[in-house]
């Protein structure tokens, strides 16, 4: 996860230099929007480490996803599809998103020793968000940075495994889904600035208005508000690649 | 304005390839393969010409030793006498029809020099032709005629593949997962697992493709014997291959780890699960929808 971190924060700042080099001749962003097309919404693809809060479950006596797992992140995808229904001093919509992510590990014999069969974790987070960007800064005046916040309902649901088939356990089913709410505040850096021929060639080919390059940071509480049984909570980071439409 | 009609005429003619093809029934492919054990079975074999009206003479069919077919019958092949078309069944517009023939009348059995059917630990090739001469430029004459011929490669395959070898057998709960190579001759493997008492025989037949097994619903911690077989495109059985040995054994996973620690999870997603996943799908569609509309 740190490395994971560390790998976008260092394609954020290594992006910046550039920025400062392109800007005094590229055209205000502003103007861009006026002849571009319309901008209606936009689409997210994001990857970044995701590590359920299982072992903060009240009253486990032990950390089973540590030492099943190693107490490693998965690797979660996601695409977010997002709806501007205001724009103004910045820009307001709803959003939805859907992700994945598994997690294998060796499973163990009676006597504690390393096992053929593989065990797996997988989840599925879906989300419906309200989201909002400051980027009337970037469009009125050239700053190529947008912070944002969303906040949204998350179901997640999730399978266990053992060899090829999902693990039930007497009455306990090996799948199911988890209710929760997370928060996500980020920035995204305006790619438009980099080279802003190629911006404006996207929107009059493609419609896409702008690019971005983001990170964002997630807290998602994920426990079916607060009852028993699996904790799909997380603290996590995410980058990725975002396009306004 | 004859000429150019004519000329015409022959471009369309020409352009529609005429052939004679034969095809083995319940089979795929150009080859027939057949087994040792199948001397008086009679296969059937659907011929059928395209393009063709001119008919010269009967059309024929015979088994040969040969790699191609001649125009007509040779020494030391097989007629197949009773599946002759006669050329007025031809002409009146029979075009397709089935011929059968036994195993027990290629060549190689039929003859001087010939061996019994069944013959043991063989793997020869013979061709099924079908051959009828018909004209070309409007008589049957030698120089205004052709010969149209159909082949069917046909292989008596009773040389069974090697034994295979089982590279690995791995202990899961309640089942075994075994990895076994086969030879290049091999089209399927079939893995029979035994327990150790000798009861309980399973077994699984998979193409050389998929050369990992996994043998559900065993015993724990009860040993079972392993073996292999591999089966030829004319299902031939190989020799059995060392028999291994495996026993399934309890395994924990994370379910298992989660619910020793105390985990209260209990699983199932709900109707409400359900809706939101419909929801979730429905929101995606909606504002797929409505951007399509906009850029319209």
């Amino acid at each position: 996860m740190s490395r994971a971190v560390a790998l976008g924060v260092a394609a954020l700042f290594g992006a910046l230099p550039s920025q400062a080099l392109e800007v005094t001749d590229a055209p205000t962003t502003s103007s861009t929007s006026i002849i571009g097309s319309p901008r209606t919404g936009g689409l997210e693809i994001k990857l970044g480490g995701y590590k359920p809060r299982i072992d903060t479950e009240e009253g486990l006596s032990g950390r089973p996803y540590a030492e099943t797992f190693g107490d490693e992140s998965m690797l979660l995808f996601e695409l977010e599809l997002q709806r501007y229904f205001y724009q103004g001093f910045g820009s307001a919509g709803v959003g939805v998103s859907g992700g994945y992510a598994e997690k294998y590990a060796d499973t163990i014999d009676e006597t504690g020793e390393v096992a053929a069969e593989k065990t797996a974790l997988k989840v599925l987070p879906l989300q419906i968000k309200g989201l909002y960007k400051f980027d009337y800064a970037a469009f009125r005046w050239g700053v190529p940075l947008v912070p944002y916040g969303k906040l949204g309902l998350i179901y997640t649901p999730w399978w266990i495994n053992k060899g090829s088939d999902t693990q039930d356990l007497g009455d306990r089913q090996g799948k199911g889904g988890r209710w929760g709410y997370g928060l996500t505040l980020g920035a995204a850096f305006m790619l438009d600035v980099l080279e802003p021929r190629l911006a404006r060639d996207f929107d009059s080919d493609l419609g896409v208005n702008h690019s971005y390059f983001f990170a964002e940071w997630t807290y998602a509480e994920v426990n079916n508000f607060g009852g028993s049984g699996l904790v799909l909570s997380s603290r996590h980071w995410m980058f990725g690649l975002a396009l306004d439409y | 304005m004859r000429f150019l009609l004519i000329a015409l005429t022959l471009t369309a003619s020409a352009a529609q390839a005429q052939t004679l093809t034969l095809q083995a029934s319940n089979t795929t492919g150009d080859t027939l393969r057949l087994k040792a054990d199948s001397c008086d079975i009679a296969r059937t074999i659907n011929w059928n010409i395209t393009a063709v009206t001119n008919f010269c003479e009967d059309l024929n069919f015979w088994l040969t030793k040969s790699s191609s077919c001649t125009d007509t019958v040779a020494s030391g092949d097989t007629p197949l006498s009773d599946s002759k078309v006669s050329v007025t069944l031809l002409r009146s517009g029979t075009r397709a029809d089935d011929l059968t023939f036994e195993t027990g009348d290629l060549p190689g059995f039929m003859g001087t020099g010939a061996v019994e059917c069944p013959a043991a630990d063989r793997e020869d090739t013979y061709l099924l032709c079908g051959v009828v001469k018909h004209s070309v430029g409007g008589t049957c004459t030698n120089n205004d005629s052709a010969f149209l011929k159909g082949s069917l490669k046909v292989v008596y395959d009773s040389k069974p593949p090697g034994a295979p070898e089982i590279e690995s057998v791995a202990a899961l709960d309640k089942a075994l997962s075994i990895r076994v190579n086969a030879g290049d001759d091999a089209s399927q493997v079939r893995v029979t697992v035994v327990r150790e008492d000798g009861t309980g025989t399973r077994t699984l037949l998979q193409s050389v493709d998929q050369p990992l097994f996994r043998i559900d619903n065993l015993e724990n911690n009860v040993p079972y014997t392993v073996t292999a077989t591999a089966l030829d495109a004319a299902e031939n059985e190989s020799p059995a291959s060392e028999a291994a040995t495996g026993t399934p054994i309890l395994t924990r996973g994370f379910f298992d780890r989660y619910t020793e620690a105390g985990g209260q999870e209990l699983g199932g997603c709900g109707a409400a699960g359900g809706a939101l996943a419909g929801g979730w799908v429905l929101a995606v569609l909606g504002f797929w929808l409505s951007s399509r509309r906009n850029r319209s």
